[in-house]
């Protein structure tokens, strides 16, 4: 199929495709560290199931299915911890405006449940369709959309109070 | 279409996120290159693997071989609340009084479960199953014995049990519709039939309203019907798509004769005989719900809901919310009388010619967020299921709620018992 040969070379689709993958897995276990290794597991998961890969999608798309799956799955097996601080890179909390929403996203990541930040991160960072972040996630696109809904709820409290009003009060399908 | 402030979102979480970097950009001095280079050493016997898989294969096909094609029990009488069945991590059911017990699944398996449906008599339910191992077969096959032992009924029990479970072939179909008769304590006694479903399912499957098939609809525009024997009926359907989603919601009519289809811009009725589907005058019809008695079907458009009768005459409309905001979640009372919807933390009931409503308040748990909907109406008619909450230290919890009296609502799943929101169903039961 059209894809099959992106993974030929691994070494080269790592590189390619790393970063991307290293932040869908922050996205969702929202520990750097965690993130690191789930995003190590998936390369290994992906590298041992290469064969089966058909190649009826890009590679990233395949490769964003494991990543998701493993990173649901470590959380499953770690109980809710209160964080106690916010996940901040040390060195810049410099109080700049793209700071601070950073900060402000992520603090409103960390208040939605796993499978509706996977959710988020499918639909507004890698801009997947309804019925690709259903087979991700194995449930169908309408149960997506609910997803997606409660979770935009949940944002638009969140982020209301440190941005403005016309910025977040409307996001809808 | 994706709005501006959804475009708007994505930018900023794009920003963020792109800010943050791994560790360990280059292959060579990845962890995962020196794993996958210490397992290669392992040569793990590939041939095993394949033996395993075919063992799984030889008791899946043996299992599959003794279903029982039971058949729905008739409703007798008024019918009185069973257990209400949710996905966690698997399916649980849960009733007033007993605590929440895991049917299906155990923790961190390669499966993921969803769409629970009680059939309308109450002894079985549907449920879809979804092999994480189609794309990520790393781990062995898991196989669950179809038989369990039935428990004393009711005693809260958390401990996973055996359930009608077969595993199918890796990488030959990840997704399934498995059917399990109910037996004491809600748990699934013996398997009924396992259905291949397509891997794009569009909607939850849901059961006709005689108990003998169940439909499901498919991304690519595909509306179906599959009975237990796994015989599949397809009906025509011509649906726009307008490319953002592939949404399709629909329901049976009673007589099961036929569905009727919402697909995000028409409402369609779809004879279940083969006849040429027609639509109604409805324009952006989001969702779409037959009235018990068959002669109306309310409609969700935009923020609103409708109802209309079977040739797409307005009645009332039920919902009206000046076209501001999405529209609440809604069901049915059994009796065909109401609707109901929350606003806010009151449930409120419409008449359903439009004609009264009232209000109640929920009652939701003071540790509770009070961001609630409406899951469902009991089948007895005196509860709504509502849910409350969400957020990751607050996952959701469901509540039953009084439709008449002022008594405080009933948490029937705490925050910790694992539910994330999603489909639920209500068994019906009768004596």
């Amino acid at each position: 199929m059209a894809f099959r040969s992106e993974l030929e070379d691994f070494g080269a689709f790592y590189e390619r495709t790393y970063q991307a993958a290293y932040r869908t897995a922050l996205g969702i276990v929202r520990d750097a560290s965690l993130a690191a290794d789930v995003t190590q597991e998936a390369y290994v998961a992906a590298y041992e199931q290469r064969d089966r890969f058909r190649g009826d999608a890009p590679g990233h798309a395949w490769l964003h299915r494991i990543v998701v799956n493993r990173s649901l799955m470590t959380l499953r097996r770690r109980r809710p911890t209160v964080r106690e601080i916010e996940h901040v890179d040390a060195g810049s909390a410099d109080g700049t405006p793209g700071t601070t929403d950073r900060v402000a996203i992520f603090a409103a990541l960390d208040g939605l449940a796993p499978q509706q930040r996977a959710a988020v991160v499918l639909r507004y960072y890698h801009d997947y369709d309804y019925t690709t972040i259903a087979r991700i996630l194995g449930t169908t696109p309408t149960n997506v959309g609910a997803i997606l809904n409660r979770a935009r709820e949940r944002l638009r409290v969140e982020l209301e109070p440190a941005t403005t009003t016309s910025a977040v009060a409307g996001l809808g399908r | 279409m994706t709005s501006d402030l959804d475009r708007d979102f994505a930018v900023r979480l794009r920003a963020a996120l792109d800010g943050q970097t791994g560790p360990h950009p280059v292959w060579s001095e990845a962890p995962a290159a020196r794993r996958v280079a210490e397992r290669a050493r392992r040569t793990r016997g590939r041939s095993l693997r394949l033996l395993a898989v075919a063992a799984i294969l030889l008791v899946g096909g043996g299992a599959i071989g003794a279903i029982l094609l039971a058949q729905p029990r008739p409703l007798r009488g008024p019918a009185s609340n069973g257990w209400i069945a949710y996905r966690g991590d698997g399916l649980f059911v849960v009733r007033e009084g007993v605590a929440p017990r895991r049917i299906v699944g155990v923790e961190e398996d390669v499966f993921t479960e969803d769409c629970p449906a009680f059939d309308p008599a109450g002894t079985r339910l549907a449920y879809t199953t979804y092999d994480l191992r189609f794309f990520e077969p790393t781990e062995p096959p898991h196989a669950v014995p179809a038989e369990g032992e039935p428990t004393p009924d009711p005693t809260p029990d958390p401990t996973p049990v055996p359930t009608p479970r077969l595993t199918p072939e890796p990488g030959s179909h990840p997704r399934q519709i498995v059917v399990g008769a109910i037996g004491n304590g809600g748990r699934l006694a013996s398997a009924v039939a396992m259905l291949p479903a397509p891997d794009d399912l569009a909607a939850c499957p849901r059961w006709s309203t005689d108990g003998r098939r169940l439909a499901y609809a498919t991304g690519a525009d595909r509306l179906a019907a599959v009975d237990m024997a796994g015989q599949v009926s397809e009906f025509g359907l011509a649906v726009r798509r307008t490319g953002l989603s592939r949404h399709f919601d629909f329901d049976w009519s009673p007589d099961a004769s036929t569905i009727a289809v919402a697909d995000g811009d028409k409402v369609w009725l779809v004879p279940t005989n083969g006849d040429d589907a027609r639509t109604l005058p409805v324009a952006g019809a989001w969702s779409v719900r037959w009235s018990p008695d068959g002669r109306r079907l309310a409609v969700t458009v935009g923020p609103d809901v409708l109802i209309v009768t079977t040739d797409g005459s307005l009645v009332a409309t039920v919902i009206d919310r000046d076209g501001e905001g999405p529209a609440p979640s809604w069901a049915w009372s059994p009796d065909g009388e109401w609707l109901a919807y929350v606003d806010g933390t009151k449930v409120v009931r419409v008449r359903a010619d439009g004609s009264a409503n009232d209000a109640r308040p929920i009652g939701v748990p003071e540790d509770t967020d009070p961001q609630a909907s409406l899951v469902g109406w009991s089948p007895a008619g005196d509860r709504f299921l509502v849910s409350a909450g969400g957020g990751f230290r607050e996952p959701v919890t469901l509540l039953s709620v009084p439709v008449e009296s002022r008594e405080p609502a009933v948490v029937l799943v705490k925050p910790e018992d694992g539910y994330f929101g999603g489909a639920v169903s209500w068994q019906a039961a009768f004596d």
